[in-house]
C-alpha cells in the first residue's frame, strides 16, 4: 500500500464523481467511476492506482465526504 | 468516518440539502479551510446568512450563527458587529438575497466600512425557488423566468463594490479553491468590509436550462471561461457568459464603521463624565 490513503465516506458522498474529474485533470489520475452506489444513490468513486496526496479530491468535493490520510506504516 | 474538518460541522445537520456537484459545497468546504487554517476560535466567528440554497450555510457550521429572512444577513451581521466588535462577523448568501432584495444594504454596509466578510455564492439564478433570473443573471440566459433568453444586463458585482469604497475584493470561480481559501483568510483578517464574489454551477436549475451538462462538463466550461488575472482595474473585471476575470481587484485600508463608532462613544463618555459637555439621554 501506498503512503497516501483516500477515504470515501459512503454515507455523505452524493455520487457527483467531481473528485474524479480533478484527480485526473491535476492529481495523480487514480481515481474512477464504480458501479457501486452511494447511500444517496450517485456513482461510488474508486481508487485504481496509488494516491500522490495532492489532496485536489478533498479540496473539490462538495460534501466533504472524501479525505487523504496519511499512512502510518 | 471522519473527515479532517468534521469539527467545523454541526454535528446532526450532515448530509446537506445541497445538489450533487453543487458548488455551494465548495465554498463551505474551502471556508471551514481557511478558518481551520488560521487557527481561528470557532466561538469567535459568527456565520449569517439569508434565505436561498446558499444561505441554509449557516445551519450547516459548527459556530455561532443566524439564518436571517430573505435579504437580510447583512443588516443583522452590522447588528451583532456593532454590538460585539471583537467577533469576525462574515456573511455567506446567494446571489438573489445578497443583490436583489437585500442590494441596498449591501451598497450601505460596503460605504460605511462595516467591517464584515462577505461571500456572496453567485450562480446566476435563484437556486432554491425553482431557477429564476435574479441581478446577476447574464444576458441572454435561460431561467424559469427568461424562457426565451434574459434581455436585462446584469449587474458586476467587483465593480460594484469598487465603486463603494470596499476595501478588500475578489472574484473566484470554485474552480480555483486554492485561491477561494487564502481570500478567505485574507477577508478574515483585514478590517473593513470585504467581498469576495463566488462564481459556483447551480447544477439542477441554472445549469440545466443552459445547458452546461452533469457536474463534470459544468466544471470543465467552468474552468475555460473563469481566468485569472492580476493587477486588473475593478472597471475592467468582465463578467460575462463566456468570459470571466477573476482574481483580487483591490486590497486598502481605511478607517472602520464599528471602531470608529465605539471611540466616539468612549470620548463622548468621557467628556460628559468630566462635565464637558451634556448628553441628551
Ligand atoms: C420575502 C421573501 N421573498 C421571496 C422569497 C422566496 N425566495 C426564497 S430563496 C429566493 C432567492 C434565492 O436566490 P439566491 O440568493 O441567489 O440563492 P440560491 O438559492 O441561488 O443559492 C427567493 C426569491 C422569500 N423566501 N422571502
Ligand atoms: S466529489 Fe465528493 S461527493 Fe462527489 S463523488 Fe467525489 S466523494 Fe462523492
Ligand atoms: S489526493 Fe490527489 S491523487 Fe490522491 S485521490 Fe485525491 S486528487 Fe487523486
Ligand atoms: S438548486 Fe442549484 S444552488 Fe440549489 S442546491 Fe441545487 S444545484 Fe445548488
Ligand atoms: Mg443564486
Amino acid at each position: 500500500m501506498g503512503r497516501f490513503n483516500v477515504v470515501i465516506d459512503r454515507d455523505l458522498c452524493k455520487g457527483c464523481l467531481l473528485c474524479v474529474y480533478i484527480c485526473n485533470k491535476r492529481g495523480g489520475g487514480i481515481l474512477a467511476e464504480s458501479e457501486e452506489r452511494t447511500l444517496l444513490g450517485g456513482a461510488l468513486p474508486k481508487v485504481i492506482g496509488e494516491c500522490i496526496g495532492c489532496r485536489w479530491c478533498e479540496r473539490i468535493c462538495p460534501d466533504l465526504a472524501i479525505s487523504v490520510e496519511v499512512s502510518q506504516c | 468516518m471522519t473527515h479532517p474538518l468534521d469539527r467545523y460541522l454541526r454535528p446532526g445537520m450532515i448530509p446537506h440539502i445541497w445538489c450533487p456537484g453543487c458548488g455551494n459545497g465548495i465554498i463551505l468546504n474551502a471556508f471551514l479551510r481557511a478558518v481551520d487554517e488560521l487557527g481561528l476560535d470557532q466561538d469567535e466567528i459568527v456565520v449569517v446568512s439569508g434565505i436561498g440554497c446558499m444561505g441554509r450555510v449557516s445551519g450547516y457550521v459548527n459556530m455561532d450563527g443566524f439564518h436571517t429572512t430573505h435579504g437580510r444577513a447583512i443588516p443583522v451581521a452590522i447588528g451583532i458587529k456593532t454590538a460585539r466588535p471583537e467577533l469576525k462577523v462574515v456573511v455567506i448568501s446567494g446571489d438573489g438575497d445578497l443583490f436583489a432584495i437585500g442590494g441596498n444594504h449591501f451598497l450601505h454596509a460596503a460605504r460605511r466600512n462595516v467591517d464584515l466578510l462577505v461571500i456572496c455564492a453567485n450562480n446566476f439564478n435563484y437556486g432554491m425557488t425553482g431557477g429564476q433570473m435574479g441581478p446577476t443573471t447574464p444576458s441572454k440566459a435561460y431561467t424559469t423566468t427568461t424562457p426565451y433568453g434574459n434581455i436585462e444586463h446584469p449587474l458586476n458585482l467587483v465593480y460594484l463594490a469598487a465603486s463603494l469604497g470596499a476595501v478588500y475584493i475578489a472574484r473566484w470561480c470554485v474552480t480555483h479553491p486554492l485561491q477561494l481559501k487564502e481570500s478567505i483568510k485574507r477577508g478574515l483578517t483585514k478590517r473593513g468590509f470585504s467581498f469576495i464574489e463566488v462564481v459556483t454551477p447551480c447544477v439542477t436549475e441554472y445549469g440545466r436550462r443552459n445547458r452546461m451538462g452533469e457536474p463534470r462538463e459544468f466544471m470543465r466550461r467552468l474552468r475555460e471561461i473563469c481566468v485569472i488575472r492580476r493587477g486588473v482595474d475593478p472597471s475592467e473585471a468582465v463578467i460575462e457568459a463566456d468570459r470571466i476575470i477573476c482574481g483580487e481587484f483591490r486590497d486598502v485600508d481605511k478607517p472602520e464603521f464599528t471602531q470608529l463608532l465605539w471611540n466616539m462613544i468612549r470620548e463622548v463618555s468621557e467628556k460628559a463624565s468630566r462635565g464637558e459637555i451634556e448628553v441628551a439621554l
